[in-house]
Formats: C-alpha cells, sequence, structure tokens
C-alpha cells in the first residue's frame, strides 16, 4: 500500500508496550489521538525525541472525549505533567490513558486516584482537598456550610488514626471497599 | 517553602550494611514475630532511616522538614503495589528491599518521589525468568514514563544478567508468548458479544445502568450453556418413530389388544393433538405462539421425548434417566454459578457491616464514572450526586432531631400501615383475576382463549406495578428507601400472580387417575399434561415479552417524544433500573421453572433475551431521561442476583413437587407409564453396582451419618468463633491505630519544640560570643 509512515521506531514501540498497559495497536491509537488534539506542533513521525519533547497544553488537552465531561479533567493533566501545570508530552499522555484503561492494575489507579484527589500535593487529602473536589464534582451547587459538612463526614468516615486528614493508606482502604472502583 | 533535598548525594540504589541503629536484641526481637507482622515489617522496615546525623543540620534550620522524613509520609503506591504481588516473591528469593531515591529536579507535584522495594539488582537477577517478571512489573509501578524506561533500560542491562543459549531461547519465547497474548487481546473485542454497543451505552449513561446490560448478557450466556447441555437428550432422546405414519402406532396398539396400553394411549395422543381435529385450525403461526400443534411435537416439549433404551453409537441409551440426568445437572451448574455471584455480594456486606458504612466517600471518591462521555449525562450525573448528597445530609439532619423524628414516625406510621392494607387488597385483587380468567373461555379465537390468562398476567404485573410505584410517593419514605420499597412490592405482585397461576393450574390437573387410565375419566385432563403444563410457561414468556416490546414502542416513546415536545412534567419517564431487572429475573425465574416440561425453554429465553436487549437499549437512550439517582452498578446487580438465587430455590419446590408426587401422564414423555418419576430414581438407584449402594446406605446409616453430622456442626462452630475473633481483633487494631497516630503527633510536636529550644539556646551562645 505504498510508503507505510513509520511512526515509531521498533524500539520504542517495545519500550512503551512494557512501561504501559497498552498493545502496539493502543499505542498507536494514542498517538493519533495525541495528533488530533493538536496537529499543528505534534508531527506525525516520533521515531526521534519528540514523545519527550512535544507538549500539548492543557486547554487543548481537556478536549478529548474522555476528559471532556470529567469535572476532574484539568486536575487529571496536572497529576500526569511532570510540571504540575498540565501540559503533557506523548509519554506522559499515553501513560494517563493507560493508568484508566481497563487492563490497568487497580493499585495504580488507586495511586493516581490519591494523587488527583490531593489537590495541594501534601500527600494527604485534607479538608481543603476534600472541598475543592466536592465543589467540582457537583458545580458549585452545594452551600458553603454544606460543604464543609459533607467533607467532614468524609474524613469522620474514613480516617483511621484520627488526624483529621486521609493518608494514603486509608484512601486506599476506602477505595478497596468501594463496590465499584472507576 | 524549603525545598526539601533527598539525604545528601547518595547514588541511585543503596544499600545500608552497617545497621548502626540495630542491635542484635532487636534483631532477634524482628524474627520472633509472628508471620503477619514481619511481612508488614519487611515492606515497610528499612535498615536505616532517613534523617541520619548530617540531616540534623537541615533540622534545625527547619524543624517541619521532619515531618516529610516520616516513613509514612513517603508515598507509599509502590509498596502497596508490591505487597499484593510479591508476598510469594518474598519468601522465595529473600529479596532484600531498599529504597531508591529519584530526584526529581523538578518543581511542583512530583518534587520528592521515593520509590520503595526495588529489587537489589546484583542479588538474585541471575535468571532471566525474574528479570523478566521484574520488567512486567515496571507497568504498575507509579513512577514517570522517563523513569520507567531507565529502570527497564537497568534491568536488562545488569551485569549479571547475560542472554546465553537456552536462556536466549527461553527469553525469545517468553516474548513472543507476550506478543501473543497481547494480540489476541487487541482481538478480543471483535468476537466478543455486543462489546461495542456496552462500551457505547456506557460512555452514554455510565456503568450503573450499563450494569443492568451487562446481567443480561450473563443471563444468556448461562441460557446458552443450557442449550448445549440439553442437546445430547434432544440427539438421542427424540423418537424418531413418531414421523412414521399413524398406522405403525395403531398397528402397535393392536397389537396389545388393550386400549389402555401405554402404546394405545400414547397414540390416541397423537391422534389428537399432532393430527389435528378439522375444527382447529392449527398453522404455523398460531402454532408457534401457542404451542401447541406442530410445535408440540418437536424437542422442544416433553412430549416428543421417548421412554427407555434408544439406540446409540456407543450403545444403549436410556432416555429417561438421561432426561433426568441433564435436569439435574443444569440445576446443579446454575447454583453453582449464582453461587459465585452472590457470595461476592455476601462478602460486600460482611465488610460493610464490619468497618461502616462509607456512604459519603463512596459518593466523592467512586460517585463520578469515568465512563460517561456524554454531555448531557454528566450534568445529569453531576447532579445525581449533589442530590443524594442534599438526602444524605438531610437524613443526618433528621436523625440528629431525635425525638422530633418520632413524631414524624408516628404522623407516618398510620398512612404507611393504610398504604400497606392497599397493597395488599391489591396482591389479592390480582390474584383473584388471575383466577376469574382461568374459568372465562373466548370461543371465537383460539388465540385469544389461549393467551387470555398470560396477558392478564403480565398487564396486571405492569399496572400494579406502575399504582406500586405512585403510591410509595405518599408514604414519605427517605430518598433511599423508596425504591427499595417498590422493587420489594413489585416482586412479591410477581410471585403472587405466579404462585396463584401455579396452583390453578395444579388443582386442574390434580384429578385422581387410575394408573391404566389414559386420562382421568373424572375431569378433563389432558393427555399430556407435562406438554400442557410447557405450553403455559411457554405463554406466559412469550406474553410478557410481548407485552414489555409493545409497551416500549407503543406506550413509552410517544410519551417521551411528548415530553420533549411538551415539557409537561407528568409525562416524565425514567429508566427505572429495578423494574429492568425484575424484568429479566422474572423471565429467567419462568425458564427455571419451564425447563422440566419444556427442555429446550433456554433456547427461547436466549432468542428473546436477545431482542430485550435491544429493545431496553432502545428505552434507556430514546425513551427515557437521564437518572437522577446515582447508580452502584455492582450493588444492584448484586442485590439482583441474590433476587435470582431466591427465585432459583422456589422454582426448585414445584419442580421437586411433581417429581416426588405426581403421577407422569400416560401418553407422552420419557416417564409414561411410571407410578412417578420417584419410582424410576428408585429402581435406576437398585439396579447400581453394588458397591455404590453399600456405601451410601453405610454413609446414611445412623452412627456414620451422626459422625459426619458432628463433625460439620464442630468445623462450622470453630469458623464461627475465628471469625467472631476476627472482628474483635480488628476493633483493637483500630484503637490501636488511632493511639500511635496519636503518639506520632505527640512526639513531633516534642521533637520539633526541642530542636527548637536547641535553635534559641544556639542563637543566644552565639549572641554572646560575639558580645
Amino acid at each position: 500500500m505504498g510508503n507505510k509512515l513509520v511512526v515509531f521506531t521498533e524500539e520504542q514501540l517495545e519500550d512503551y508496550q512494557d512501561c504501559t498497559f497498552f498493545t502496539r495497536k493502543e499505542i498507536l491509537r494514542a498517538q493519533k489521538r495525541f495528533r488530533e488534539v493538536s496537529p499543528s506542533t505534534v508531527p506525525k513521525q516520533m521515531t526521534g525525541v519528540e514523545p519527550t519533547t512535544v507538549r500539548v497544553p492543557v486547554h487543548k488537552l481537556i478536549t478529548i472525549a474522555e476528559l471532556r465531561e470529567n469535572p476532574f479533567g484539568q486536575r487529571i493533566c496536572q497529576v500526569f505533567s511532570e510540571d504540575g501545570q498540565g501540559n503533557l508530552n506523548f509519554e506522559e499522555f499515553l501513560e494517563l490513558l493507560s493508568v484508566f484503561s481497563e487492563q490497568a492494575s487497580r493499585d495504580i489507579k488507586v495511586f493516581y486516584a490519591f494523587k488527583i484527589y490531593d489537590f495541594d500535593n501534601d500527600q494527604y487529602i485534607g479538608m481543603s482537598d476534600l472541598e475543592i473536589g466536592i465543589r467540582l464534582l457537583t458545580r458549585s451547587e452545594l452551600s458553603v456550610q454544606e460543604l464543609t459538612q459533607v467533607s467532614e463526614k468524609v474524613i469522620e468516615e474514613a480516617d483511621v488514626d484520627g488526624d483529621g486528614k486521609l493518608s494514603f493508606m486509608e484512601f486506599e482502604h476506602v477505595i478497596l471497599r468501594a463496590p465499584d472502583s472507576s | 517553602m524549603a525545598r526539601v533535598k533527598s539525604p545528601k548525594q547518595r547514588p541511585a540504589y543503596f544499600r545500608i550494611r552497617n545497621s548502626a541503629n540495630m542491635s542484635g536484641g532487636e534483631r532477634k526481637k524482628r524474627i520472633t514475630q509472628e508471620q503477619a507482622w514481619e511481612e508488614a515489617g519487611s515492606e515497610f522496615y528499612q535498615e536505616s532511616y532517613p534523617g541520619a546525623l548530617e540531616d540534623l543540620e537541615v533540622l534545625k534550620r527547619d524543624p517541619n522538614h521532619l515531618k516529610t522524613l516520616l516513613p509514612s509520609k513517603q508515598n507509599r503506591g509502590a509498596a502497596t503495589n508490591r505487597r499484593v504481588h510479591e508476598t510469594k516473591a518474598t519468601m522465595k528469593c529473600k529479596t532484600r528491599y531498599q529504597t531508591m531515591t529519584v530526584r526529581k529536579g523538578t518543581t511542583g507535584a512530583n518534587a520528592e518521589i521515593q520509590v520503595s522495594l526495588l529489587p537489589d539488582l546484583s542479588e538474585n537477577l541471575a535468571n532471566e525468568e525474574s528479570t523478566w517478571e521484574e520488567i512486567m512489573k515496571i507497568k504498575a509501578t507509579p513512577i514517570h514514563m522517563s523513569q520507567k524506561k531507565e529502570l527497564k533500560l537497568k534491568l536488562q542491562s545488569a551485569e549479571t544478567f547475560r542472554l546465553q543459549g537456552l536462556k536466549q531461547f527461553k527469553w525469545q519465547r517468553r516474548k513472543l508468548w507476550q506478543k501473543c497474548k497481547a494480540h489476541f487481546r487487541e482481538n478480543q473485542s471483535k468476537w466478543r458479544l455486543w462489546e461495542g454497543s456496552l462500551s457505547s451505552l456506557e460512555a452514554y449513561t455510565g456503568t450503573g445502568v450499563s450494569s443492568l446490560f451487562r446481567f443480561t448478557k450473563w443471563l444468556l450466556c448461562v441460557n446458552m450453556f443450557t442449550v448445549l447441555l440439553m442437546y445430547p437428550n434432544y440427539l438421542l432422546g427424540t423418537k424418531k418413530q413418531y414421523n412414521s405414519s399413524q398406522q405403525v402406532m395403531w398397528d402397535l396398539c393392536d397389537d396389545h389388544n388393550d386400549t389402555t396400553s401405554i402404546e394405545c394411549c400414547a397414540a390416541t395422543y397423537e391422534n389428537s393433538s399432532r393430527w389435528a381435529s378439522p375444527e382447529i385450525d392449527l398453522d404455523t403461526a398460531v402454532g408457534l405462539l401457542t404451542g401447541a400443534g406442530w410445535l408440540e411435537w418437536t424437542a422442544f416439549f416433553y412430549g416428543t421425548y421417548a421412554r427407555g433404551n434408544m439406540k446409540a453409537i456407543l450403545g444403549d441409551y436410556n432416555v429417561s434417566i438421561g432426561y433426568l440426568v441433564s435436569n439435574f445437572l443444569f440445576f446443579l451448574i446454575t447454583f453453582i454459578l449464582i453461587c459465585k455471584n452472590v457470595t461476592k455480594t455476601v462478602r460486600h456486606k460482611i465488610m460493610e457491616r464490619e468497618n461502616g458504612n462509607y456512604l459519603y466517600s463512596n459518593l466523592i471518591f467512586g460517585g463520578w464514572d469515568y465512563c460517561l462521555q456524554n454531555e448531557i449525562n454528566a450534568k445529569m450525573r453531576q447532579k445525581a450526586i449533589f442530590t443524594q448528597l442534599k438526602h444524605l445530609l438531610d437524613l443526618e439532619l433528621s436523625q440528629s432531631r431525635g425525638h422530633r423524628d418520632k413524631d414524624n414516625n408516628l404522623r407516618v406510621m398510620p398512612i404507611r400501615l393504610f398504604i400497606n392494607v392497599i397493597v395488599l387488597a391489591l396482591l389479592v385483587t390480582s390474584g383473584y383475576i388471575v383466577t376469574l380468567m382461568l374459568h372465562v373461555t373466548y370461543p371465537w379465537h383460539i388465540l385469544l382463549s389461549e393467551y387470555s390468562v398470560p396477558l392478564t398476567i403480565a398487564l396486571l404485573n405492569r399496572i400494579v406495578g406502575f399504582i406500586f410505584e405512585k403510591i410509595t410517593l405518599i408514604e414519605n419514605y427517605n430518598y433511599f428507601n423508596v425504591l427499595r420499597v417498590t422493587a420489594l412490592r413489585c416482586l412479591i405482585l410477581r410471585l403472587t400472580n405466579l404462585t396463584v397461576f401455579m396452583f390453578s393450574l395444579y388443582s386442574r390437573l390434580n384429578c385422581p387417575r387410575k394408573y391404566n387410565e389414559c386420562a382421568s375419566a373424572a375431569c378433563n385432563t389432558p393427555l399430556c399434561w407435562e406438554s400442557y403444563v410447557g405450553q403455559q410457561i411457554y405463554k406466559l414468556i412469550i406474553s410478557d415479552v410481548l407485552l414489555q416490546v409493545f409497551l416500549t414502542f407503543f406506550l413509552h416513546f410517544p410519551r417521551s417524544f411528548l415530553y420533549k415536545h411538551l415539557h409537561c412534567s407528568s409525562l416524565r419517564q425514567e429508566f427505572l433500573l429495578f423494574q429492568h431487572y425484575l424484568d429479566l429475573v422474572y423471565l429467567q425465574l419462568l425458564g427455571f421453572l419451564g425447563i422440566f416440561y419444556a427442555p429446550f425453554l433456554p433456547l427461547l429465553l436466549c432468542l428473546l433475551l436477545f431482542i430485550l436487549f435491544y429493545v431496553k437499549k432502545f428505552a434507556c437512550i430514546y425513551n427515557c431521561v437521564p437518572p437522577l439517582r446515582v447508580h452502584y452498578g455492582f450493588r444492584c446487580s448484586a442485590h439482583f442476583m441474590s433476587i435470582l438465587f431466591l427465585c432459583y430455590v422456589l422454582s426448585l419446590l414445584p419442580i421437586t413437587y411433581s417429581i416426588l408426587y405426581i403421577m407422569p401422564s400416560r401418553s407422552c414423555g420419557p416417564f409414561k407409564g411410571l407410578l412417578s418419576v420417584a419410582h424410576l430414581i428408585k429402581d435406576t438407584y437398585t439396579q447400581l453396582p453394588v458397591w455404590i449402594t453399600s456405601s451410601i446406605t453405610h454413609m446414611f446409616n445412623t452412627p456414620y451419618f451422626l459422625l459426619i453430622s458432628i463433625i460439620l456442626l464442630l468445623v462450622l462452630y470453630y469458623y464461627h468463633n475465628v471469625s467472631v475473633t476476627n472482628r474483635e481483633m480488628v476493633q483493637i487494631l483500630k484503637k490501636q491505630l488511632i493511639l500511635e497516630g496519636q503518639d506520632k503527633q505527640f512526639l513531633l510536636d516534642r521533637l520539633s519544640a526541642f530542636i527548637k529550644q536547641q535553635q534559641d539556646k544556639q542563637k543566644a551562645a552565639m549572641a554572646r560570643s560575639v558580645n
């Protein structure tokens, strides 16, 4: 069928296959999606250092189907980006999709979920983190008082060692008891 | 804010040999601890903690730095990963776990990530197998992609890792196998049933509603499996002789010179129903719908199965035994499948009971459905979460006002009592209507007379169900109980109608028949009552499904159409998950009831489930507005799985009764001429080899039986005690955790105070030395 465009080198594909939960086809599909987001900046071929150097800004990233309706879309991009601003290069994008795919193990999902909910990055989910999260989740329709009430309730339910915030262990405990994980 | 630096310029992975902080005694203590603690210890324990002497300088500058060095503060994400997968490896290779500090020269979220539990390369990875496993585990390590690549490179280029000869071959083989698996996985979605529909549904409504469709798929698989189970029986068991002309049958009858012999009865039956009497004009469609005529004479119904031995390739195949065995296997396998699914629910409920209900946390952390891609549904989902939160808060509020709630209760009680009485009355009425319809006949069209009762039952189910939905709103149940109560009532309604129907059938067929009669002389029972029962159930199933399809397309669709244009709130309809689940469970219940009398009923169910999937999908997407409730998929499907289990148990009752006590009909089926099916079982049992029968009799001999039951009871008692103790242990550990947390906080405070004190002293000393 003519000249087939080589998007990645074999070595790159092997590496990606080993480092994510994706198969070859899925990686190529991810590259296509990445390109669709910003066709001008993302090249068709990424055989060199493009996977690490080419970054797509966050406001374009959250237009993809999976993240568009997600209230945590921006936060997810921030978690996976290196600088915390949300601009992802291809490798980070691939990582994002891999963690949210079906084949990813539950533990890694829980780990990243914790990072997503930890808005101030202090390795704990505190009252402020919860309030921001709930506000995003319910589109700011709860009153301030109700927000505080709900955050208090969550901490009350999940906090075991009594320090007023949720550590990773406690968060994991809650999620693993939940009937279904995202 | 002081930027925390990783402890000095240590190499990427370090091994601490000199355990200066450890004494021999402590080590011994560690070794003598229990297994569980040791496992936890080996995971979390580090031979030396960061914060050694050289860091005290840093600490002096910033006491808060201390908090960041706590072991529990380091990201234990990787730790929990490894714990799940590697407890075996721990015991196997005795891998020493160390920490690898990865310094990221960036600001923000990833300033300090410590990835624990990377294996020490020089020790254990001499063989390629463990290297392979380690590489495979990279995927699950939550570190940045570039680090993962570095890690992989390191693992592959480690000094002791050389691929030669056989090892090279093994390595290549593993890679190939991996490729095959990936390829298989890629193509899996192509041949899996409904994969595309399910994923598009999930994108539209989220996983809660799509759990209904997965349940449909599961039921379909179970039924399809049953068809395979029944197939050998069909292949070998249906009498080919019936295809021959009538004359042969009458010849056989004449041979015996006895009008009530089995052959004569069979011939009479065939004459009356197959070579139909001219006043009943049974063409194909009518025959299909009523189950009479041509359909009755296929393997679909009980009637055509021969009795006794049939010639098969490997010898004689006893059709009667085969029939019984295949039915028994069906029930056994269904039991196992349902039980497997129900145990998940039970475990979850127990965990909920022990650990307390995580109402709010589940909502906040698990409420958002990451599959949702549709804009409107996403907004509705957010609204749903909001509504649910509000209701939870209201519930809290109303519960906290203790005595005020009691007043409320007193006010609500009479209303609820009244409504319950109405519900009961409705149930009784619907049962009565069913019995009425049974006695009315419509002579003008055969379809009408055949279908009057099943259609009535189906209609009643839906109309009264609808009434139940509406009246529950008056009762002032809280948000969460409304649906549960309505679902329960609808279920009871359907069961009631079915029970009434079954009883009426039974009373109709329960005329005493002498052993030698073809059919009871006293009342007009059909010659082949099992096929008759099968036909009734067949009609019930078809009428229910037809009604569903009709209502979806001709009632709900116009209604939703009007709603979209007129926006009248009374026309609004939500996709009531429990109603649809109930439909499926009811269908399957009918399948369970009917399988003994119509062995290929599961085939029909397969077909109908297939159709229903698309009908319900249509209803979900076009007829109904997105739900205002947060549906938890697992919880819904688990709940209805247990209801399915209940229905399964209930369906066993009529079948067992009919096997044990009711005389099989003399003119048809694999049991003709027997006093009861149980007699066949007894006869077969006596024909079994002696060693089996004697061992069974021995086992059920009183002393042995008593012994076995005592042992079982003891085992039960023991496990009960274990579970009670575990529960207590959990409480104790929880308290201990809380205390530890408080200890930690106390110590941290003291330490910072101490450091501050030291700082002040130093400053004072310096100030004095200057002066």
